[in-house]
């Protein structure tokens, strides 16, 4: 046993060093929640811990779509109008009668993943630069979601709402479960060839394609996937709003940015890991909680994210400049 | 890779100067070429409002329509100097609501005005150098900083003021916006020539316009051959900002009041102008008689679309429409990346 002791810290140093900006992000997680508890003396209610996990869940979802188009070399900034758009529809479609509401959500999801594949055709088929291409569909999106619900209305099922963000069994909150499956199928995911051949082509895409990867369409099912996922955080919003609203989204144009690079995902593509993006979630989620009970404002609230948008790229994928800025990161050769 | 592209920048030049002539008027043709499509679009607008609303074609409702443009072009001048340098300025929405929402809190009379304004453009260049500065000395992607700055500011103008917009255009703005010289030419309209004569002489006939274009065409070249590129790139997000302020003072003189969301569509119409005229999103290619031709272009097109009654969200998608459809035409990149 003894013996075994330096193996396993061997281990742990060998992970650390491969794995850098996540683990700085776990780092900073934990230095929130402990902020967060330490602000409520130390005793966090079950609703208090419910709400950080439901809270979360959604940017969570939104933020591995993003570090994906992140991780294939672009950005997509139809982020927030995707999931207002699966908002907006599920707050219309959702019946509550059990077999047809699956129906729904599956389509649902494959509109997503149609939107994120439209991107993604337009970006890697017609070779148009990703921010303008998704900004024109940001709009696009946008105006659609306004003809399918011009102001907030529509209501969703409770029975839909309780099996995302509701309680299991009195005590284990949904989005707990939920957590946790989604973060198993990330990193399943993560040992797939087609996570490879993503931050391949974001890492260079011209070796990517001299090592044989169809860097078009692995591009393409980057941006589907992408979509897929903003589908599941507006149905995962839906959750916990319980209702409709075409400006849902706006916000998680700015916090999955954020959250991606919190992650451990530096813009520029190729570098970072696609499990970062839950931990760069749940980082500005529980900051988020922690200005709600001090009552700053909103507006405080948006400057704060927006300075840490700022400080957490510079810090991360900016030049090094003084040299304190920028942790530890070198570019390595992913393809090898 | 960075040699083969020197050698081929170098062997362009030699070219330009060798045979200047024949070179300067392809150079010509081909940088009107890309200025045609839009012109022709405004053509076709024409026509088609002549059939579809000819009531919308009277004097002067083309003199109105020339006022709102004049706001959009100023606003796509300024992120036409941000995109010839290959980045791009999206916290436009911030430096307007900015410049509105100071001119209406604090113009009380309008003796005022006279420390007014120049706040109004000294916010547009703080703007400006908070982009700047976060783009070419931190190395931070042009769309993340000035995303990220638009935030922050719309938060931080909104809490002095606790969320709620008071006061009124000064007269002297709104006066300003609704003049007509003769009886016919809007003062905004001569304003507007001015700042676009000045930006073409500035383009295409001083050094500083043609290093804007170098360092848009390449920017391992230009920083190689001398340029101080992050000096050069900071001043374009700085004159974004200003002409941000002064589109700002002039939509609030526009529509008499300021408030928190009045920018917004100029987001996506700012850069939509410039692409619609021919510019490159990549950089180092445009010129703004392009970006011109797309403000008229656009503010015809919502005129169009307002006669038709259609809702405003209509008008959203038709634009991304427009704006993917130039991209198509404009700005499809040779690699893949």
């Amino acid at each position: 046993m003894t013996n075994m002791l330096p193996k396993r810290l061997g281990m742990i140093h060998q992970y650390v060093s491969h794995n850098k900006g996540i683990t700085i992000s776990i780092v900073i997680l934990t230095v929130m929640l402990i902020i967060y508890t330490w602000n409520s003396n130390f005793s966090l209610s079950f609703f208090q811990v419910k709400n950080l996990l439901n809270g979360g869940m959604a940017l969570s979802l939104a933020t591995i779509g993003e570090t994906l188009s992140v991780l294939s070399g672009g950005l997509d900034l139809s982020v927030g109008a995707v999931v207002s758009m699966t908002n907006v529809l599920a707050a219309t479609m959702l019946t509550g009668v059990y077999p047809a509401d699956i129906g729904v959500i599956f389509f649902l999801l494959l509109l997503g993943g149609i939107a994120g594949g439209i991107n993604g055709f337009l970006i890697f088929f017609v070779r148009l630069p990703s921010f303008i291409v998704t900004l024109a569909s940001m709009f696009i999106i946008g105006g659609l979601n306004l003809l399918i619900l011009p102001q907030p209305g529509g209501f969703i099922p409770d029975n839909f709402a309780d099996t995302l963000s509701g309680t299991l069994a009195g005590r284990i909150p949904m989005a707990g479960l939920w957590l946790v499956l989604v973060a198993l199928a990330v990193i399943v995911f993560q040992k797939t060839k087609l996570y490879d051949d993503i931050r391949a082509i974001g890492s260079d895409d011209e070796r990517a394609y001299l090592s044989g990867i169809n860097i078009k369409l692995v591009g393409l099912i980057a941006y589907a996937l992408g979509g897929v996922f903003y589908a599941l955080a507006g149905l995962f919003i839906s959750a916990c709003a319980t209702g409709g609203d075409p400006r849902i989204g706006e916000p998680f144009l700015l916090l999955a940015f954020a959250a991606v690079v919190l992650g451990g995902t530096p813009f520029g593509g190729g570098r970072g890991k696609l499990l970062g993006g839950i931990f760069g979630a749940y980082i500005l989620t529980t900051l988020d909680s922690i200005m709600l009970s001090l009552r700053i404002t909103s507006f405080m609230t948006e400057i704060v994210r927006g300075v840490i948008l700022i400080i957490a790229v510079a810090a991360l994928g900016g030049k090094n400049l003084l040299g304190l800025l920028k942790f530890p990161l070198r570019r390595k050769n992913k393809l090898s | 890779m960075l040699e083969r592209r020197l050698l081929v920048e170098m062997k362009s030049r030699r070219g330009f100067t060798s045979s200047s002539g024949v070179t300067l008027l392809r150079k010509i043709l081909q940088r009107n070429a890309l200025i045609i499509p839009v012109y022709l679009m405004i053509v076709l607008l024409l026509l088609l409002m002549a059939f579809v609303a000819p009531s919308v074609l009277s004097m002067r409702n083309v003199v109105s329509i020339l006022v709102i443009a004049s706001i959009t072009a100023v606003v796509g001048l300024g992120q036409e100097s941000v995109i010839l340098t290959g980045g791009i300025d999206l916290s436009i929405p911030a430096s307007m609501t900015t410049a509105g929402i100071i001119l209406t809190t604090f113009s009380h009379g309008e003796i005022s005005l006279a420390w007014v304004i120049p706040a109004i453009l000294l916010s547009g260049t703080l703007i400006g150098l908070i982009n700047g500065t976060g783009v070419s000395v931190f190395g931070i992607s042009p769309i993340i900083m000035t995303l990220a700055v638009n935030a922050i500011v719309m938060g931080s103008v909104l809490i002095p003021i606790h969320g709620a917009v008071r006061g009124i255009t000064p007269p002297a703005v709104a006066y300003f916006m609704s003049n007509r010289l003769l009886g016919v030419i809007p003062s905004v309209l001569l304003f507007v020539t001015l700042l676009y004569g000045i930006a073409l002489f500035v383009l295409f006939k001083t050094a500083y316009g043609r290093r804007l274009y170098t360092i848009g065409n390449n920017i391992e070249v230009a920083r190689l051959s001398g340029i101080n590129v992050p000096l050069y790139v900071t001043s374009v997000y700085i004159i974004s900002g200003i002409l941000g302020a002064i589109a700002g003072v002039m939509l609030t003189g526009y529509s008499t009041y300021a408030y928190a969301g009045m920018a917004d569509p100029y987001l996506l119409i700012s850069i939509a102008v410039v692409v619609i005229g021919g510019a490159s999103i990549l950089g180092g290619s445009g010129t703004p008689i392009g970006t011109l031709g797309g403000a008229i272009m656009l503010t015809l097109l919502s005129t169009l679309l307002n006669a038709l009654l259609l809702p405003v969200a209509y008008r959203q998608i038709i634009l991304g429409g427009v704006l993917l459809l130039s991209l198509f035409i404009f700005s499809r990149k040779t690699r893949n990346v």
